[in-house]
């Protein structure tokens, strides 16, 4: 009964130009090696303004028994999955946890509600709270100090669910604001789908129309006002821009092509508050890999792009508030090896520690000083 | 690298499924660059779980099975991916190739409007000829979703395409 739908879905897929993805998956495969044991996601923590990473006491391990004289330092967050990474480091169920700690204390786990929509989880910049899109398509915030879900008022325009893109997946990750008081969404209705939500009351204030722009990241530019730096699609590959919060703003391109032979910006993974510093993923013919939203390049910008450095690792945090940023390093055979941290310029190791057993289940997406 | 499993056997793997993996990619997809990203990216992961797997129908099944969890638990980039349906010159063109050109983008159009889980149980079962179990198991869900999505699929399909598709023959059976 079904033979002629059979036939015309054979029909369509001859359509596909059959290549040979070998060498790509083998690529795909050594870069997913280190990511599985480095980091499942990568989020933007804040830290007081003003602490330096030379007051910074980084743990020694984290099975529950870090050394006592590590007792001090500030709280790491990773994401791990609910149960296990499915044997090849993806999570099947799409359901992640979240695990804190602080030197010398039990780590904690927070379990997540929802299922988890990937890469949709953020830190805010105070370090406090958790945001990510949930199987239910709606923003759902933890408090990282109780655990808890913080529920989102419904304010004038109900901004609690996150739209729905042509594939029933989120089109915009929701983006912290500086303050950590709002947060940037896409909010689906009309000609005013782009704004922030004031965690507070729940009202929603338009901004920009960031149509075509992704990995929208929220700054706080020179003037102390909000800025969305984000990528968008140009001539043949991609550039980066910056436009004001405000409705009527124009965009302002930060720059294009990184460097030679080392591509265009594919993905932004984080930024630092003061927009001075992108946690950028490359790629030489500016082709998105949706699973590669990692940190190949931390590039520098003023008005323009400034400066960029090689990691050579796949995922860092900026340490908001300074210049520092916190890396699990793995090796080569994606083993966890070293927590650093390092001067985001230049790379200079100003800390390690040893990394916490059993982390080849967890990816550190934050590290918060003096919490 | 010290993990690194026998090159020729994965490679020979890779090689002789990638064809296969790529016509379902694509009718999960409705785009060439994301069907090859998609099978790219489960074949990478089939090679991290190599030494598990042993062997290579094994190997397939682990990698239509993760191939479909990436396709719905993926993240949608915005304006970069949307699907073109880029149809191919092929050689054998016939007198009516306008139809059949037409009668798939028909098709590529009302499958890219279907949820991507409704897309990926129509092409399990009525392009990959699964039961409703196999596809509840690859899928990870129970057989009543699998027969919910299903119905729903096709309900949206009937809708969309034209009468010359005969939708009303296709069946739940």
């Amino acid at each position: 009964m079904n033979l002629p739908f059979k036939s015309d879905m054979d029909s369509l897929a001859d359509n596909v130009s059959v290549v040979d993805l070998t060498d790509r998956a083998r690529g795909t495969a050594r870069r997913l090696r280190v990511m599985r044991t480095v980091v499942a996601g990568v989020a933007v923590l804040a830290v007081a303004m003003g602490i330096t990473v030379g007051s910074v006491v980084l743990p020694s391990a984290f099975n529950g028994s870090p050394a006592a004289g590590d007792a001090k330092g500030g709280r790491y967050l990773f994401e791990a999955p609910e149960g296990d990474w499915d044997a090849d480091g993806n999570t099947p169920t799409h359901h992640l946890k979240l695990v804190t700690w602080h030197p010398g204390e039990e780590p904690r786990t927070i379990h997540l509600k929802q299922s988890y929509y990937v890469n949709s989880g953020r830190v805010s910049p105070n370090g406090t709270m958790y945001s990510y899109v949930g199987g239910d398509d709606a923003v759902h915030i933890v408090n990282l100090d109780s655990g808890k879900e913080i529920d989102i008022p419904s304010g004038k325009l109900g901004i609690t669910k996150v739209p729905m893109g042509d594939n029933s997946l989120p089109e915009t990750i929701p983006a912290w604001s500086p303050d950590s008081g709002s947060l940037w969404v896409d909010n689906g209705i009309g000609d005013h789908r782009f704004g922030f939500v004031d965690l507070g009351s729940g009202d929603f204030t338009p901004t920009y129309d960031a149509s075509g722009l992704w990995d929208v990241q929220v700054v706080r530019g020179k003037d102390n006002t909000e800025r969305l730096i984000g990528l968008r699609l140009a001539g043949k590959g991609t550039e980066i821009v910056s436009v004001g919060a405000g409705e009527k703003s124009q965009p302002k391109v930060l720059g294009g092509k990184l460097a030679d032979g080392d591509g265009y910006a594919t993905h932004i993974a984080a930024a630092s508050t003061d927009g001075k510093r992108l946690c950028v993923q490359t790629d030489a013919k500016g082709e998105v890999d949706k699973n590669d939203n990692t940190c190949e390049e931390v590039a520098t910008f003023d008005e323009h792009l400034h400066g960029y450095r090689d990691t050579g690792q796949w995922m860092n945090a900026f340490i908001q508030g300074t210049d520092k940023c916190v890396t699990l390093v793995g090796d080569d055979s994606g083993e966890p090896k070293e927590i650093q941290v390092s001067r985001c310029d230049t790379g200079k190791v100003v800390g390690t520690a040893v990394p916490p057993s059993g982390s080849d289940k967890y990816g550190l997406v934050g590290f918060q000083p003096g919490r | 690298m010290a993990h690194e499993p026998p090159d020729r056997e994965f490679d020979e793997f890779a090689r002789a499924r990638t064809p296969a993996l790529l016509r379902s990619a694509f009718l999960l997809t409705g785009d060439q660059h994301l069907a090859e990203d998609l099978v790219q990216t489960a074949l990478a992961k089939t090679l991290l779980a190599w030494k598990r797997l042993q062997r290579t129908e094994n190997a397939e099944a682990y990698t239509r099975k993760v191939m479909y969890h990436l396709q719905v638990g993926w993240w949608r980039r915005r304006a970069r991916e949307r699907a073109v349906l880029q149809l191919v010159d092929r050689p054998d063109t016939q007198a009516d190739a306008s139809e059949d050109i037409a009668r798939q983008i028909a098709l590529h159009q009302a499958l890219q409007r279907l949820t991507k889980r409704q897309r990926a149980v129509l092409v399990l079962r009525f392009f990959e000829d699964r039961g409703v179990n196999d596809t509840a198991r690859i899928l990870g869900c129970t057989v009543g979703t699998v027969k919910s999505q299903t119905a729903k699929a096709l309900l949206r399909m009937r809708a969309e395409l034209p009468d010359d598709f005969q939708t009303q023959e296709w069946s739940l059976a």
